[in-house]
């Protein structure tokens, strides 16, 4: 829903038609900020538990972030349970037989050379996904043209009372970008009613567009609160950039000690759809 | 009995200065019109030839009211532009006289200048106050051949543009929001057609613009910055004539004419674009199927019941449409409509009543697959507001008044299909009511020193039904309060005082100081630094207080070169309370408790303005320079630290020329320069969910670069006879192809993933248009 702006569609097809615009790369005189940690932990009920540690960096330097084998990580339920993570060769702390039960409020206890960080979250309800749809959107030149674009609806239930947030995770083998994109939901628009969450599977690369007899994979997950603001965020400032629309920030973390990053606590329900139309 | 006469006596000398003795005086008034046009002239001279200082100037409808001892006179009426008349007069009774005056050719301009009057800018009181004359701005270059007068008054010092592709504007520190843009007297709460590259005011319906930088008089409030008072013509009362112009954007065509000759004249004028005209002609259904325009209606009629009473009515219709393909659009507009009603009591009262209706909504549709979802939202008023001007003496004018206005906010109606996987919902409306009343008093001591003071008093109330709901400082519900129809949750009454006066150091020299508090209690939440139509108003709360701006100016103002020339130097100082912004993460739109979201916080902006102009001759125009801050503080942005606002430029200089270097031909330039605005840039990056993200320190820490931009202008005045006017306009946007950064994208480059990159994304390179003019 958020996703499709129609303002922000409309501003493009007119900035498209009306205007010259040219875009050049220009070098600013940026600051370098303090380091600071980055903690990015997953858990679910289907792969487990991982945790990656990385730092940030000046802007200008090159892209290359190194991950933090030398922390001590530890996770504790409130059922009584605790887990010390090992690190794993791939870069990240993992563990895949620590699967969230539904209910329970899971603690990350991070220390590295002294520096500590916490995070916790409760793992939400599951979520099924109910069937997926595909659409298409003619942008121009005829019906099989390079203007169609198509477009996936993930259908569930919304569980009843108020609060609930819900997250896509997308993958099209033949576009890698596509599993970085964010696509969010929650529950303002329809408390406890059958409703989706629509999925673009258009990309600048024509090669990676969806057409069909592709063959890709959606999965649903609940998620709390503090999640949905984070990744909310997330998108807003990795699609919009900074420099224009919004007032740009730093999403809001959900661990201490001012780290960047976020814990999600999660349950996924994953799909595989063949496009047929 | 001797001790009540004595007591009497004492009392009426007390009040001598009401109570006049010996010679009797008497008052002559009625209007001031265009002899061509019937058009009534607003802020037209009246005074007596040999001794200017005794005059007045006609009220915002041309009436004026000049009251003078009994005896003979030659009397000289004045206007920018005009022919100066003059009429001999042997006053001995209360008279009526109704001025017709003729507009002067370029030549005829120099002669008239000498006219002593023509110092108003430097002898009037009020300050911060600048008159759009909309025939001297039809020479300035445009872009796509529209002319705009917001996009004028950003030429003007204190007076700054948002940026390309926006039609709105920054006085003296202040938002957007923070303008009150009234067209005949109704609130227009969107000003931009086509997401901000145009302003929804038809320059060809239009008679009059001021505009007030926060020291407005009393009789204005509302709005935090400033008031843009924009008339609408009349209509011409002699006979019909269509003006009309071809641009290659959009087409205009106005008629106007008398319903019956002298007593009654409407004007009906409409604008429309048609680049989707051409998508009609596209081969591709899908472009066939696409909408693209927006269009406006000026209509405004006036008849005259009898000599003392007059009746207007108006009305502005504008809208915008896009969709594509019938999947999704968006249409967007105001609607405003005035009724009013002049009443001349007698040679110096003078009333005014206004019925006003305003309306802004916008409508989004969607249909993608299986789903069709309609948001609709609106604000809309009922406005009632009575006037009244007493033409006390020439030394004493009084102003009162009062204003109803009755606010309904709907903030989101979702109408959706069953299978479309949203539910049809309401955001519950809200509703206000807003009353103030006002006086302010006119003054002048002897010749030299003027002063013009008034109280606003200003009361705003949250009215039920509605459940109306408190946070604590992480936007958790503490408290909730449910309100029945009519009942009221919370009533806000502010003490608006407005001073500003004037000292004559000579005929051409005066200072000028005021101070003036202005509340505002709409606000405009959004996120964007672009205007949006889906930009949400909404009213002061329980949450959100009422917004607040004291500011204090001082001015020096010169005439020179037989007034052919004017300047000024403005000095302000503004403070602003009750700041509006929102926490990181607000999400603005279909959110009901949006107000959880929402910080508090003050605001400072200081400036200096420099003005200056060459009023007639070949070669006219103006230089105007600002160098300000403007800064905010909020505790949860920084921890209170001051931050520029994004308005902040320290530098804004415009330099506008026109040069008529032949009867029929006329050269334009503007150049503008300004530093950047205010802008979060990255201080870092850091790598999470799978790609490279910029990490954010302070709010507003950088700037964009510098924007420079020259345009030209050629009119050529083909035809210019009593009967048929015709003329070709070519402009030039950008001459020399500045590539000025509209917005700065920070990205990985997709050439080298192991690299971040800025980019600029500059609009427009260069524009030219063509447009064609006509009026016969």
């Amino acid at each position: 829903m958020r996703k499709f702006s129609p303002v922000f569609l409309t501003s493009a097809l007119l900035l498209g038609l009306t205007l010259i615009g040219c875009q050049k790369e220009i070098q600013l005189d940026l600051r370098e900020a303090a380091t600071k940690y980055v903690l990015e932990g997953n858990l679910d009920d289907s792969t487990g538990f991982n945790l990656r540690i990385t730092q940030s960096k000046p802007f200008y330097d090159d892209n290359t972030f190194n991950p933090i084998s030398t922390a001590s990580v530890v996770v504790s339920d409130d059922a009584g349970n605790s887990y010390t993570i090992p690190y794993d060769t791939s870069g990240f702390y993992i563990d895949t037989n620590l699967k969230a039960v539904v209910g329970r409020t899971y603690t990350v206890q991070v220390n590295d050379n002294g520096n500590e960080f916490v995070s916790s979250a409760t793992v939400p309800q599951k979520t099924l996904i109910k069937k997926v749809t595909v659409g298409s959107i003619n942008f121009g030149g005829g019906q099989n043209g390079p203007g169609i674009v198509r477009f996936l609806q993930v259908w569930y239930d919304e569980n009843p009372g108020a609060g609930n947030h819900y997250r896509v995770i997308y993958k099209n083998p033949k576009d890698p970008l596509s599993s970085l994109g964010i696509n969010l939901q929650d529950d303002r628009f329809g408390d406890g009613i059958e409703t989706q969450i629509l999925i673009f599977g258009g990309t600048d690369d024509e090669e990676a567009k969806l057409e069909i007899g592709d063959t890709v994979s959606v999965s649903l997950q609940s998620i709390d609160k503090a999640a949905y603001d984070y990744l909310y965020t997330l998108d807003l400032i990795s699609t919009d950039r900074g420099g224009g629309a919004i007032t740009p920030t730093d999403p809001t973390s959900n661990w201490s000690n001012k780290a960047l990053g976020v814990f999600i606590a999660t349950t996924v329900d994953g799909k595989s759809v063949i496009i047929d139309k | 009995m001797i001790k009540t006469r004595t007591f009497l006596f004492q009392f009426l000398l007390l009040c001598s200065p009401f109570f006049l003795f010996g010679q009797q005086k008497f008052t002559i008034s009625g209007t001031i019109k265009d002899a061509k046009s019937g058009e009534e002239l607003i802020g037209a001279n009246v005074y007596v030839k040999n001794n200017p200082t005794n005059g007045t100037s006609t009220n915002a409808y041309g009436f004026y009211s000049l009251t003078l001892p009994q005896g003979k006179y030659e009397i000289a009426v004045q206007y920018v532009g005009y022919q100066l008349f003059s009429q001999e007069l042997d006053l001995v009774a209360n008279q009526k006289i109704d001025f017709e005056i003729t507009s002067s050719s370029q030549q005829l301009k120099e002669v008239e200048v000498k006219a002593e009057k023509d110092n108003l800018n430097v002898s009037s009181a009020q300050m911060g106050v600048t008159k759009i004359d909309i025939n001297e701005i039809k020479n300035i270059p445009v872009i796509f051949g529209e002319r705009d007068v917001l996009k004028t008054i950003s030429l003007l010092p204190g007076i700054k543009s948002a940026g390309e592709g926006n039609a709105g504007f920054y006085v003296r520190g202040g938002g957007t929001d923070q303008n009150l843009i009234l067209l005949d007297e109704a609130p227009v709460y969107n000003a931009s057609h086509l997401l901000g590259f145009f302003s929804v005011f038809n320059s060809d319906a239009i008679k009059d613009l001021t505009l007030y930088k926060g020291n407005m008089p009393a009789e204005y409030g509302g709005r935090l910055s400033s008031v843009v008072d924009i008339r609408m013509k009349e209509g011409n009362m002699k006979k019909y004539v269509f003006t009309g112009g071809i641009g290659l954007i959009a087409s205009r065509l106005t008629i106007e004419g008398p319903i019956v000759k002298d007593k009654g004249s409407f004007i009906i004028s409409g604008r429309r674009t048609y680049a989707d005209l051409f998508l009609k002609l596209s081969p591709d259904e899908a472009q066939r199927n696409t909408k693209l325009y927006f269009y406006d209606l000026n209509a405004k009629a006036n008849y005259r019941i009898g000599p003392n009473d007059r009746i207007f009515l108006s009305g502005y219709f504008g809208r915008d449409n896009f969709s594509f393909n019938n999947l999704f659009g968006i249409d967007y507009g105001n609607s405003t409509a005035t009724a009013r009603w002049n009443h001349v009591f007698n040679s110096k009262w003078f009333s005014n009543t206004t019925f006003i209706y305003s309306n802004y909504s916008y409508k989004i549709k969607l249909s993608l697959g299986e789903s069709n979802i309609d948001i609709t939202s609106k604000v809309q008023d009922w406005n009632l507001k009575e006037d009244v001007q007493y033409f006390y003496n020439n030394r004493n004018t009084f102003k009162a008044g009062f204003q109803s206005i009755y606010h309904t906010f709907v903030p989101g109606v979702i109408t959706a299909d069953d299978s479309s996987g949203f539910a049809s919902n309401e955001f519950p409306k809200k509703y206000a009511w807003e009353n103030a009343g006002y006086i302010q008093h006119e003054k002048e001591f002897g010749s030299i020193f003027k002063l013009n003071y008034g109280l606003r008093v200003s009361s705003f109330s949250l009215v039920g039904p509605g459940d109306f709901y408190s946070f604590d400082t992480d936007g958790n519900i503490t408290d909730s309060t449910i309100l029945g129809s009519g009942k009221f949750l919370k009533t806000y009454v502010n003490l608006e005082p407005r001073i500003t006066g004037n000292y004559m150091i000579s005929d051409n020299n005066s200072i000028k100081a005021s101070y003036s508090r202005n509340v505002q209690n709409l606000h405009l939440l959004s996120n964007s630094t672009v205007t949006s139509p889906t930009d949400r108003w909404v009213p002061s709360s329980n949450n959100i207080l009422p917004e607040t701006a004291d500011q204090i100016a001082v001015g020096y103002f010169t005439n020179f070169h037989k007034n052919k020339f004017e300047a000024s130097v403005e000095l302000y100082y503004k403070w602003m309370g009750n700041q509006v912004d929102y926490k990181n993460n607000a999400e603005l739109r279909g959110n009901e408790l949006v107000e959880a979201d929402l910080l508090r916080g003050i605001g400072r902006a200081y400036g200096i303005e420099f003005y200056i102009k060459r009023k007639v001759g070949k070669l006219t125009g103006w230089v105007s320079y600002t160098l300000s801050r403007t800064e905010r503080s909020f505790d949860g942005i920084d921890n209170g630290k001051w931050f520029a606002a994004k308005q902040d430029r320290t530098h804004d200089l415009s330099l506008v020329g026109m040069w008529e270097f032949h009867p029929k031909w006329v050269l334009s330039a503007t150049f503008v320069y300004y530093t950047g605005n205010a802008v979060t840039f990255p201080s870092g990056k850091y790598v999470v969910n799978g790609q490279v993200v910029e990490h954010y320190t302070e709010r507003n820490g950088y700037r964009m670069p510098a924007y420079h931009r020259l345009d030209l202008g050629l009119t050529w005045n083909r035809k210019m006879t009593e009967k048929r006017e015709s003329s070709w306009n070519l402009s030039i946007y950008n001459v020399y192809l500045r590539e000025n950064a509209f917005q700065i994208n920070f990205e990985t480059d997709p050439n080298d993933p192991n690299r971040t990159r800025a980019m600029q994304l500059a609009l427009f390179k260069i524009v030219p248009t063509i447009t064609y003019n006509f009026k016969f």
